[in-house]
């Protein structure tokens, strides 16, 4: 019985801080978490649009050099379309960055809040199960203890008789 | 007052014992470098070609080996070049001149290095000096000179970057012109093609006003050169490279570069006095280079300096020291010989770099070189 109460006790105990981790991070995620998401997505948009400023930028500042230099090669027309290419790639990054910031707020956000809210749910629901549980537990073995007395009374009894 | 006349009278005479015996000091290393260069110049004229390059030697590769070789060569010769006649250092110099007019013409190393380019923009230097010197026209060596000239001319225009310039390597963009550039490179093939013209030889006039033009480009506020060819140019803050702490050497050769195009006409912001603020950079932050010299990695220095800016840099500086008004050049001339002379190894070498076929060879080459302009800077 005493093994059975002590092991309870740390069921208990480790489901318990699961609750409160669990609420912890729907209490972050409800303080900071959503805005602060929002705004890094905001944020990688904005480098990926700088990053394609600046390679639009340096594109054209080589075109103004290499026309200056008029140094007709084909390694020039080679590094053009590697700029070109790249800012095509540059560019799909952008898009990219601004689906992110969309996904999140139209799907993401209500995901991670639903996410955290069934582990809150979980956590609470299995310090219930765990309760209940417990109790049932206590009461079987009582019913075995008292089962088992009876049968040793019995036992007495027959031995006397005999 | 009498005092203070006789400490002016004590300080002139310090100042003027101080200048002997830099003077002093220069002409025995020139004559200890000398002995060292002579002794690895070869029957063929070159000078020690490594045909078996160790396995931690710096690219051991043949044509890679082969460049710095024929640069080496082209080197030497330059310094002997600078240095009064003599009739046994005549020979030497006609050994070398022949050597380089008759090898056979460095290829590019691989795919992603274009080092040979160090081969033709030295070897088109020493010919240009060549061209002026006594006893190779005596020898009636002036036409094949030109001729080889013209020949490495054009291969160095098959390396001229899009950018403007020259570089020896071509990882960016593996083409056969490769895109990367450097100011220092091109500052040498600047200087070989603006003394191809001064001797009247026939120059691509379009690529060398590009090549000032990009020189000029890299030319920064605070006086320093980019490492590269950049389309934006910027000083760098911090530890960086693009500045006058990274960029000591650079700023001597380019300034030589773009005072000799300003000489013969071209638009040039390098007169005498950033002439004398290049070198004033230069020995108010020797130490950098000071650190860097000898160090097995390269770029592994503050300010990403590495050991073989050493006495390309001093070179350099001892050109501009020669172009100078002797009142302007002789505050400079003692920490100049000090720089070097302190290099100087017991056999006469010196070295700032590990090559095994080449560093010492090199090094004395650039030193005595240096030595030589800077001692002309006296007359």
């Amino acid at each position: 019985m005493t093994t059975l109460t002590q092991s309870q006790h740390l069921e208990m105990f480790d489901a318990r801080g699961s609750l409160a981790r669990a609420e912890h991070e729907l209490n972050l995620f409800n303080s900071f978490g959503k805005a602060e998401t929002e705004k890094s997505l905001r944020l990688d948009l904005l480098l990926e649009q700088d990053a394609l400023d600046d390679s639009t930028e340096e594109l054209e500042q080589l075109k103004i050099m290499y026309d200056r230099n008029n140094l007709a090669d084909v390694t020039a027309q080679m590094v053009l379309n590697r700029a070109e290419r790249n800012l095509q790639r540059q560019q799909i990054s952008v898009e990219l960055a601004q689906s992110e910031i969309t996904k999140w707020v139209q799907l993401g956000m209500a995901r991670a809040q639903a996410d955290l809210d069934y582990d809150v749910t979980y956590a609470k629901l299995n310090i219930a199960y765990l309760e209940a549980e417990h109790t049932s537990s206590r009461v079987e073995l009582s019913a075995e203890i008292s089962d088992l007395k009876l049968f040793i009374a019995e036992l007495r009894a027959d031995s006397e008789d005999e | 007052m009498n005092s203070l006349v006789a400490m002016a009278l004590l300080c002139c005479s310090a100042q003027s014992s101080e200048l002997e015996l830099a003077e002093q000091a220069c002409d025995t290393a020139i004559e200890r470098g000398n002995a060292f260069l002579y002794s690895r110049q070869t029957k063929n004229g070159g000078l020690s070609l490594n045909a078996t390059p160790a396995l931690h030697d710096v690219w051991a590769n043949a044509e890679a080996n082969r460049s710095w070789h024929i640069a080496t060569t082209s080197i030497a010769a330059m310094a002997w070049m600078a240095q009064p006649q003599d009739d046994a250092r005549d020979l030497r110099i006609a050994r070398a001149i022949d050597y380089l007019c008759k090898s056979p013409l460095v290829k590019r190393p691989d795919d992603w290095d274009t080092d040979n380019t160090w081969a033709y923009v030295y070897s088109l230097c020493a010919l240009t000096r060549a061209g002026n010197n006594a006893y190779i026209e005596k020898t009636h060596r002036t036409k094949m000179i030109r001729q080889r000239a013209q020949v490495i001319m054009q291969e160095l225009y098959k390396y001229q970057s899009p950018m403007g310039g020259w570089a020896y390597y071509a990882d960016e963009t593996k083409a056969v012109t490769p895109n990367w550039a450097t100011s220092f490179q091109t500052a040498v093939a600047v200087i070989g093609l603006l003394e191809a013209k001064q001797l009247g030889w026939s120059v691509d006039e379009h690529r060398l006003r590009v090549a000032i033009d990009t020189l000029i480009h890299c030319r920064l506020p605070d006086g320093s050169y980019t490492y590269s060819v950049e389309i934006i140019p910027r000083v760098d803050t911090g530890t960086g490279i693009d500045n006058v702490k990274g960029g000591l050497s650079r700023i001597q050769s380019c300034n030589y570069a773009l005072y000799l195009a300003k000489q013969m006409g071209y638009k040039s912001p390098i007169g005498h006095e950033q002439i004398i603020t290049g070198l004033q950079q230069l020995f108010a932050n020797h130490h950098y280079l000071d650190i860097a010299r000898g160090r097995p990695t390269p770029h592994e220095a503050y300010h990403y300096n590495s050991g073989y800016f050493y006495f390309f840099g001093h070179y350099y500086a001892g050109l501009l020291l020669e172009m100078l008004p002797k009142k302007e050049a002789q505050p400079f001339f003692s920490p100049y010989v000090n720089s070097v002379v302190k290099t100087q190894h017991g056999d006469g070498s010196m070295l700032d770099f590990f090559l095994d076929a080449s560093g010492k060879e090199y090094g004395a080459a650039f030193g005595v070189a240096g030595l030589c302009h800077a001692r002309n800077s006296l007359k």
